[in-house]
């Protein structure tokens, strides 16, 4: 049995050069289509024996007479223009080949994974946009752990990714501010839920995640809990807050002060302005008080006596400690601490991701507070893994191990600076890759500031439009042959689009968002469960409670 | 008088004949003083192999090359009544064209390459039609063999022949940017000739 693989495609040009470390020099059959080429688009290159997948990183004008270069010929004669373009003078494209498959007819390998190339085609090859087959062949298409993430630059076609090979690593997601981080978050966490590979918990500082987020076109999109009521639990900081949005939150997440230890506070440093020797007390207290009664001790001391007493005691100085006081004086005062009483929240959350249900963690009114955010998530995230290296090193003799946890992080440079990023829960979550069953998801605008041995530890990368050097530097070192797409990189639209690489992809590929905030783009979810579907309808219905 | 053949639509009587003959080029000599094609007009000589040839120059001087002309019109009023006063001259001057060969055809098959074996002498000659010429261009290969001739003015010549005949087909646009797409290849490393010949042939 026989199958053609090259239906349908619509011809680019031909291979006139080039080698495989500066990609492949492809002069254009149709000179019209320079204008309408674009760099970061797939395209098949069909070879004696193998067929290549590559992606346009270049696009140049080339002439066959010099004199045409140095402007001595000048014709304003359309004919002129015309019969020139396409033969002395034509366009070009840089194509890098990344994956190559034996161009055969035969039906038992046409169905063969594709691999890295290593070779180049030859001569005169005929290069093509790749078709809808030719995506289906390398990406796979939409299936069970398989997830419809957008359509590759361009293209109707779907452009999936694997989930349960995405979740095994750390994954980033960076672009600047607006450029459609927070939609491509929400989507890759909706592939996460549906494949069910793996429980999210999403730290959800500005509170678009789980109820009601923002959109510059529409004002308004639906949130995880809306579309996945039985799936989603929203838990919150700020239970006021978040009723006057709408939501009677699941649960509220209150904070003994005795939960806090030494490294909450050392994640501060920066925040609090603490010096030194102010974290030095603090590991000096934590010993002197014992770890679950430090905090609440020393900010009950009333008084400068009192401080100078302990400052004594300790051999610290006195102003040390009254500052130090001063500055710790400002967690007491958020009313997610509660100073009388010990809570369960983090138990509370750890149940629910054992269920296999996803929280988000609402900020409410501490949405730009970045010392909340910094606090809860760090103290959260530590304990969490903390519980998962027990549950991990028992579930060898038990044999059943934990429920895999993707941690969301926003603004993720603020826990993954090379300054702290060593010291703290984050750095080490993403080191040890899966070893413990919790990964992360950092969503960030400054990947430049992320420690580069962290950002070398990412799986699979989602970079939008970044515009700072050093940034696209950041999100590309690490990357097999990323100088070649820097350029694809610098050339995305401002919003909606990203160039995906990395583990969980045969190749990087350019795409357009999936469309997310319309109600085609809900049902395209194909919500199965039907207590979710009839809540949906309802407020479709009737609008949001 | 020169494009008479030209206008008539279907040229049964040969234009003259063949007088000398090589692989490359050939001698015409008119069977009327002055009633030549056009420089640029494609004609045909043979039988069983036709061969195409583009005419690149006209001549017309005296048959006995031993004495030369004098001139005869100071006190005519034109030049017609020079003629008709010396009726003798018809039969003294002779019109004779020279063109390059650039292509055959043989069992209605068109090649634009140099025939095996080239026409004799006193085959007849005929002006194509324009449908001839038309068939003859539906590629443009033949324009290798007139760029490559040894013509100093081969340019003019081509950018006669693409102006006269593809000027007046009924999709002359068309023809004439393949026409023009071909010498740009010919041409690729000299873009100054090909934008002259352009511009000359779009006026
Ligand atoms: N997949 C998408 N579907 C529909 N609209 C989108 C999509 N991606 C981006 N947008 C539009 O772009 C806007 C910005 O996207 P988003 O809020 O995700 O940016 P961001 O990178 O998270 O920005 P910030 O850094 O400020 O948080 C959205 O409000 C929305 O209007
Ligand atoms: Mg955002």
């Amino acid at each position: 049995m026989t199958m053609n693989i090259d239906n349908n495609e619509s011809s680019l040009g031909i291979v006139i050069s080039g080698s495989l470390s500066e990609g492949i020099r492809v002069r254009l059959t149709n000179p019209t289509t320079v204008e309408l080429v674009k760099v970061g688009t797939f395209v098949s290159i069909n070879g004696e024996n193998l067929k290549f997948f590559g992606v346009i990183t270049d696009i140049s004008l080339g002439a066959s007479d010099h004199n045409i270069e140095y402007g001595s010929i000048e014709s304003s004669n359309t004919f002129v223009k015309e019969v020139m373009s396409g033969t002395t003078t034509f366009g070009e494209i840089i194509v890098h080949p990344m994956l190559t498959l034996y161009n055969t007819e035969d039906i038992d390998t046409a169905f063969e994974k594709p691999l890295p190339a290593k070779t180049i085609p030859n001569h005169f090859a005929k290069v093509s946009s790749a078709t809808e087959q030719d995506i289906e062949r390398v990406f796979g298409s939409e299936s069970d752990n398989v997830f419809w993430v957008g359509h590759p630059l361009d293209m109707e076609s779907k452009l999936c990714l694997n989930i349960k090979e995405l979740v095994t690593r750390t994954n980033g997601v960076f672009g600047k501010s607006g450029t459609g981080k927070t939609f491509l978050t929400r989507l890759l966490l909706i592939g996460i839920l549906q494949s069910d590979s793996a429980s999210n918990l999403i730290f959800d500082m500005a509170n678009e995640y789980g109820w009601r987020g923002y959109s510059e076109n529409i004002n308004e999109v639906k949130g995880l809990k809306q579309l996945f009521p039985s799936k989603v639990a929203v838990f919150s900081l700020d239970e006021t807050n978040s009723k006057k949005r709408g939501l009677t939150p699941d649960y509220v997440v209150k904070f003994g002060l005795e939960e806090i230890e030494y490294g909450d506070i050392a994640i501060l440093k920066d925040l609090l302005n603490l010096t030194d020797l102010a974290l030095d007390a603090v590991y000096v207290l934590e010993h002197h008080y014992g770890r679950k009664n430090w905090l609440k001790m020393f900010l009950s001391l009333q008084g400068r006596d009192s401080i100078s007493n302990i400052a004594e005691k300790l051999n610290f100085h006195e102003g040390t400690l009254i500052s130090l006081h001063n500055r710790l004086s400002r967690i007491h005062r958020f009313n997610f601490i509660d100073k009388t009483q010990s809570h369960q929240s983090v138990e509370k959350i750890l149940e629910y991701l054992q269920r296999g249900i996803h929280v988000v963690l609402e900020f409410g009114r501490y949405e730009h507070n970045a010392l909340a955010y910094i606090l809860v998530t760090n103290l959260i995230t530590r304990r969490i893994h903390q519980k998962y290296v027990e549950l991990t090193e028992t579930s060898f003799t038990k044999n059943k191990k934990p429920k895999p946890i993707v941690i969301t992080i926003e603004e993720a440079h603020r826990f993954l600076t090379p300054s702290i990023a060593p010291k703290t829960i984050f750095g080490t979550i993403a080191r040890e890759m899966r070893k413990y069953n919790v990964t992360l998801l950092i969503v960030d605008q400054r990947p430049s500031s992320i420690d580069g041995e962290i950002m070398s530890q990412i799986g699979t990368k989602f970079a939008c439009l970044l515009d700072n050097e050093k940034d696209v530097d950041a999100v590309l070192t690490g990357v097999h042959g990323s100088r070649k797409l820097r350029s694809v990189l610098a050339s995305l639209d401002s919003k909606q689009q990203a160039l995906i690489f990395g583990h969980s992809l045969p190749m990087p590929v350019v795409i357009k968002t999936r469309e997310y905030g319309t109600p085609e783009s809900y049902r395209s979810f194909g919500i199965s469960n039907k207590q979710d579907q009839i809540e949906i309808d309802r407020e479709e219905l009737f609008g949001e409670n | 008088m020169i494009n008479k053949n030209q206008e008539e639509k279907y040229p049964k009587s040969p234009i003259g004949e063949v007088i000398e003959t090589s692989a490359f080029n050939l001698t015409i000599q008119c069977h009327k003083l002055y009633e030549s094609p056009a420089i640029g007009s494609l004609i045909k000589c043979g039988t069983e192999t036709i061969v195409y040839s583009v005419i690149s120059n006209i001549k017309t001087q005296s048959l006995d090359t031993t004495r030369t002309t004098i001139a005869l019109a100071q006190n005519a009023f034109s030049v017609e009544d020079v003629y008709q006063e010396n009726p003798q001259l018809q039969n003294l001057l002779s019109t004779s064209l020279n063109t390059i060969v650039v292509g055959y055809k043989q069992n209605t098959h068109i090649n634009h390459e140099i025939p095996s074996i080239p026409p004799k002498i006193h085959d007849l000659t005929y002006c194509c039609t324009l449908e001839e010429t038309l068939e003859f261009s539906q590629t443009f290969g033949f324009l290798r063999i007139l760029r490559s001739s040894n013509n100093a003015h081969i340019d003019d010549v081509i950018v006669s022949f693409l102006r006269s005949t593809l000027g007046n087909s009924k999709n002359p646009s068309q023809l004439l940017l393949r026409a023009g797409q071909e010498l740009a290849r010919l041409l690729k490393d000299d873009t100054q000739r090909l934008t002259q010949i352009l511009e000359r042939v779009s006026l």
